[in-house]
């Protein structure tokens, strides 16, 4: 739970009053563009960092920098890979682990399970700095997992990897949350999100300016829908007939392929597909659905990806 | 004991480390007795020797600093005291061993030429421990690594130069002397030289003290520094 929190960086504020909560066994997914305060508000969830005002709470206590007690519950998956490059894989997660208090058989047995979760055993023994990007990925995740935290932090763990290898990532991060770990998972990639989060919280310039499910969110801002269509051959009259359906609000004709605009909640599509039924056959038909980046696009006006002042 | 353990490891995994851990120092201790020094050469510039090998193994820790590695450890239930501490005596039993090689390895090469070997020994690993808590202050001042890595080993070089590793410190003008006396460097050289002349015992107490007093000073300065 974040409460009300501030943090400066001299005149910059990165964190404005920031709050929101994380229920036990949830993915919360964070979402916002470089520089939204993302590895701020972690980092101090991590008690790396003291806040300028607000609190911290985890597990009921109070988190600040130098308190120990809740160190052992959490794990954090660092931005940059933060792995030694000097040791293996195996040695990794030995020494992570033993910061943790692991030892001994236990610490074996933790070890070897850890490597199968993310499929490095069989380089286990290998330097990181053999790995391809995504090993090192992996690798930087497993480092956070040896000691089993209940509450796990990551902050951007797919950046810059193959679909491969994200989406192998996105089914450890689901099958953490099924063994009941409770997860933040930071991300600039909306369909990650979308994907594994039980709820969002977006933020943007050190504001979280939304919060809640997918669906909440989606529903909140006033969204068009769309539907493109392409047609054998469309005449005139079609798209007039089409236009002067109630709640189409614009048509819009390039060749062959329609493009209807209608107001949220119209529910269109039908009568749009019966009135288009003269235009030659319909070859296919394509409805978006609103997504995260829409809510993004509508509450700060930019798109999230190329987003922000990078 | 996870954290020593590692310290140790990584140590040796660096082949640089290894040369000057292992290879040079080893090397030094057969260079001959020559007229005009004091100490044997090697012996006098095994001092340099320790210096940058206290600086080659304290280079992981700035390197952990700027690869984020901190962050992770800073979010583990140690304190940055204790991992400081833990490298620091991982480091130091590295160096005090190699100490103890050393002397060993000049006594068979040497023989009775070189004096009071275990009083020899003392004088090293106390310079082990002034070299390392150099390194590790330096380190924790200057944040960005470039810069420590340049300013360090110009630093080290400086005063190893000025301190008399390279000559024997008659040489030195008399400006240049107490310039040098400012060094931890010229007290290890005065204590190996008061040794092989068989001078005042009272000139190797004071030696041995000013460079435990460097050593604490740096330590102090060392061992504040922030890891996350
Ligand atoms: N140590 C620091 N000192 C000064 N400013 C900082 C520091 N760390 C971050 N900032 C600034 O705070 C703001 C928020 O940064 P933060 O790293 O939290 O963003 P982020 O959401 O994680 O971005 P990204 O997606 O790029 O990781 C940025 O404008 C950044 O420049
Ligand atoms: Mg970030």
């Amino acid at each position: 739970m974040v409460n009300d929190v501030v943090k400066r960086y001299d005149s910059l504020l990165a964190l404005d009053h920031v709050d929101f909560e994380i229920a036990q066994g949830e993915i919360l997914g964070l979402l916002g563009p470089n520089g939204a305060g993302k590895t701020t508000a972690i980092r101090a969830l991590a008690g790396l960092l003291p806040v300028d005002s607000g609190s911290i709470e985890l597990f009921g206590e109070a988190q600040v920098p130098g308190a120990m007690g809740l160190r052992r519950r959490l794990g954090l998956v660092t931005q940059e890979i933060t792995v030694f490059e000097d040791l293996s894989a195996r040695e990794n997660l030995e020494f992570f682990g033993g910061l943790y208090g692991l030892k001994g058989a236990e610490l074996r047995r933790r070890i070897a399970e850890t490597l199968d979760f993310v499929c490095l055993a069989e380089h286990a023994d290998a330097r990181p700095k053999k790995y391809s990007g995504g090993m090192k990925r992996r690798l930087n995740i497993a480092c956070a997992l040896t000691h089993r935290p209940e509450f796990l932090i990551m902050d951007e763990p797919t950046v810059g990897i193959d679909p491969q290898s994200r989406n192998h990532i996105l089914e450890s991060v689901k099958s953490l949350r099924d063994r009941g770990t409770t997860i933040l998972y930071t991300s600039h990639y909306m369909e990650e999100v979308q994907a594994i989060a039980t709820r969002v919280v977006i933020m943007d310039q050190g504001h979280a300016i939304a919060q809640g499910t997918v669906d909440e969110l989606v529903e909140r801002i006033q969204y068009e829908e769309r539907v493109r269509l392409e047609l054998g051959s469309p005449t005139e009259e079609l798209v007039a007939r089409i236009r002067a359906l109630p709640g189409v609000k614009q048509v819009e004709r390039e060749g062959a392929s329609l493009t209807v605009v209608s107001e949220a909640g119209s529910a269109n599509l039908d009568r749009i597909l019966q009135a288009a039924q003269g235009g030659g056959g319909v070859r296919s038909v394509q409805a978006d659905k609103p997504s995260l980046e829409d809510v993004f696009l509508t509450l700060t006006g930019k798109s999230l990806r190329d987003g922000g002042e990078s | 004991m996870t954290i020593f353990r590692f310290a140790l490891i990584r140590a040796f995994r660096r082949p640089l480390n290894l040369l000057l851990i292992c290879g040079l120092p080893l090397a030094a201790a057969f260079l001959p007795a020559a007229p005009g020094w004091v100490v044997p050469i090697g012996f006098q510039m095994y001092g340099a020797l320790l210096l940058f090998g206290a600086f080659l193994m304290l280079r992981s820790v700035v390197d952990d600093g700027a690869s984020g590695l901190f962050q992770r450890i800073g979010a583990a239930p140690v304190t940055q005291f204790r991992y400081i501490w833990e490298t620091f005596l991982a480091y130091a039993l590295v160096l005090v061993a190699q100490n103890a090689i050393m002397v060993g390895l000049g006594v068979l090469v040497h023989g009775e030429r070189l004096r009071s070997p275990l009083l020899l020994f003392v004088a090293f690993a106390a310079f082990s421990l002034t070299s390392l808590s150099i390194s590790l202050a330096g380190g924790a001042l200057l944040r960005n690594r470039d810069t420590a890595y340049q300013a360090l080993s110009t630093l080290l070089m400086v005063m190893a130069m000025i301190g008399g590793f390279f000559w024997p410190l008659e040489i030195l003008s008399p400006a240049l002397r107490r310039a040098a006396m400012a060094t931890p460097c010229y007290w290890l050289v005065h204590a190996m030289e008061t040794l092989q002349r068989g001078g005042p015992g009272g000139q190797f107490v004071l030696s041995l003290a000013v460079m435990l007093l460097f050593a604490i000073a740096f330590l102090l300065v060392g061992s504040r520094r922030r890891l996350a």
